[in-house]
């Protein structure tokens, strides 16, 4: 609050108590306004936000769906017994990592990146700095010390086209799902932000809140 | 003459397959289909046609993969009851037919046990027309490292052990280290390619053998099937990221006989991407228009927005492939004395379980819309 109090306030003035009181409320409507402009400016970017998070989630519901339809397509194609759970083992290295890094202003930022070709414990989950090793070190399984095979070809190498859109789709849709997040988290940040802006506007201007 | 020894051995039997082909589904039972809108409607409408109560001791939820799986054991009972009662030369035929089944059957047994799947789900998900008793011992083979019992498995204890033993010869020198380079290296799905390429061969030159007017129809299927491998196998290998390393192993697997043998198929072997390929079949028409139809749905489409990465109504080489072996098979019924008949009952049933699994796929999906690509089964020719 201190502040906010226009340094005017505290200079002597000739015309007495009432000129200071003006002076007063003068800095105060001023840092009011600066606060409503900084209110507007962040419920604009908020709305923005919003909005291409609605876009963004249609953008997921149709790839996900396409990826489905795909799947479905090379069950066609291929058979039902040639894509299905015999095609794969119950244990998987997955091929991708969720990479959490800290943007601006101390938001939560997710990336879906690689993951290397050691064993998850090898890795630490939070590492931020990913190596990519070329070939087989010190696992001790044989399966796991090639690099991880594409998903795709658990289903063979001479796979119908519609499998790979399928893979495409996922693919698309896991990018998506973390900016989704990445998004939702600077809109929670927006949010709070904005409820932080309207206590201080309400503190400045009691009669206007 | 041919009639009359014909009748007296299979006109039995033939008439038992005329009348199966009155049990395919119609338009009117098709469309029935598309307005169930649980799989339990599904199975409900089902019972009402030639399926009857196929799946009545099913416990609910049904799964798609139960439906698939019930429609093919009715298919394989069927089969079965004219195989048990087939006279030779026929019994052989149809043990062609079934082998084509013990192939993926085997396949799919030895991929689920390096994936280390239980003996109980892997025996439950096989093929019941390519069953045979040895297929058991599969599943609890310690593949990884017991190969003579590999070996003895598959060269010997199976039907298609032929088809095994040739791809060995040919391709590998040493036995027993040929076997554990197959299962733990070698792409299964090359091996499956390899050996139905073996047994394609083997069943055309069978039909060349039988002659007559067997010859005559099934010369002409099987040798447009072996043409649908080579357009199949040539798209999906040049549309993935490893085309160059595959295009040996691709042009392994190209059958010795076709309407595309020999010129079509030099030609396509050297092909590696899609303009080549469209090349490759200027002069053969009817591949041509059939690669024009399809080859939008391998290239990128740039004009498609953000929001649609699939356009639905693009069909795949698959697709029309089926439309194509379907009409084949539906012409197969319009001769008599034949061997063909079987063969086409089976394709254009397999067929119709795949309408039937893509309707249950798109009402879980809630994609009606998409039910409409499925392709009828004897439609009545309304115009001519």
């Amino acid at each position: 609050m201190e502040d906010l109090v226009c340094p005017l306030a505290v200079l002597p003035t000739a015309g007495g108590d009432r000129e200071g009181g003006g002076s007063r409320s003068d800095c105060v409507s001023m840092a009011a306004l600066d606060l409503r402009a900084e209110l507007d400016s962040l419920l604009l970017q908020l709305l923005g936000d919003l909005e291409e998070l609605e876009g963004k989630r249609a953008v997921l519901n149709a790839r996900v769906e396409e990826g489905w339809l795909s799947l479905a397509k090379a069950r066609y194609a291929m058979g039902t017994k040639s894509v299905g759970p015999l095609q794969y083992a119950s244990h998987m290295e997955p091929q991708v990592c969720l990479q959490a890094s800290e943007a601006q202003e101390g938001l939560q930022k997710f990336e879906v990146v690689r993951s290397g070709v050691h064993a998850p414990e090898e890795v630490g989950p939070r590492e931020a700095a990913l190596r990519r090793r070329k070939g087989p070190t010190k696992t001790p399984e044989p399966q796991s010390s090639e690099a991880p095979r594409d998903p795709l070809n658990w289903f063979g190498i001479l796979v119908p086209h519609s499998l790979r859109q399928a893979q495409a789709s996922f693919r698309d849709g896991l990018h998506l799902a973390a900016d989704i997040a990445s998004l939702q988290n600077r809109i929670d940040w927006g949010r709070s932000q904005l409820r932080g802006l309207q206590e201080k506007l309400k503190q400045l201007e009691p009669g206007a809140a | 003459m041919e009639l009359c020894f014909y009748n007296s051995k299979n006109g039995y039997l033939e008439a038992i397959l005329r009348g199966f082909r009155s049990s395919f589904l119609t338009t009117e039972e098709y469309k029935k289909l598309t307005e169930a809108d649980t799989l339990e409607d599904l199975k409900s409408i089902l019972e009402d046609t030639d399926y009857g109560s196929f799946m009545m001791d099913e416990p609910s939820p049904i799964a798609v993969t139960t439906i698939a799986q019930k429609c093919k054991e009715k298919m394989a009972h069927e089969f079965n009851y004219i195989r048990a009662q087939a006279e030779e030369p026929l019994r052989t035929f149809l043990d062609y037919i079934a082998k084509e089944k013990m192939i993926d059957n085997v396949i799919s047994l030895i991929q689920g046990t390096l994936n280390k799947k239980s003996p109980e789900e892997l025996l439950s998900r096989v093929d019941p027309l390519g069953y045979f008793p040895q297929m058991k011992s599969i599943t609890s083979m310690d593949v990884q490292n017991s190969h003579d019992d590999v070996l003895k498995v598959l060269l010997i204890e199976t039907p298609i052990g032929s088809y095994f033993d040739k791809y060995l010869s040919t391709n590998t020198p040493n036995e027993k280290n040929n076997v554990s380079t197959l299962l733990n290296d070698m792409d299964i799905e090359i091996l499956r390619n390899t050996l139905k390429k073996a047994w394609l061969e083997d069943f055309y030159n069978f039909i060349r053998k039988l002659g007559g007017k067997t010859e005559e129809v099934m010369g002409h299927i099987l040798k447009s099937v072996a043409d649908f491998r080579v357009l199949s196998v040539t798209l999906n290998t040049i549309n993935s990221s490893l085309s160059l390393e595959l295009q040996k192993d691709r042009n392994d697997m190209f059958p010795c006989f076709g309407y595309l043998y020999p010129e079509g198929t030099d030609r396509i072997r050297k092909c590696w991407n899609n303009e080549t390929v469209h090349a490759a079949l200027e002069n053969y028409p009817m591949y041509y228009d059939l690669y024009e139809e399809c080859k939008q749905f391998y290239m990128k489409n740039e004009n498609m927005n953000e929001n649609k990465l699939v356009d639905n109504n693009i069909k795949s080489l698959e697709d029309l492939l089926y439309v194509k072996l379907v009409k084949l098979c539906e012409t197969a019924f319009d001769q008599h004395c034949h061997f063909g008949i079987f063969y086409a009952w089976v394709k254009l049933k397999e067929q119709e379980i795949r309408n039937i699994v893509w309707i249950s796929d798109m009402i879980l999906m809630n994609r009606k819309e998409c039910i409409a690509s499925i392709i009828p089964i004897f439609e009545p020719q309304t115009d001519l």
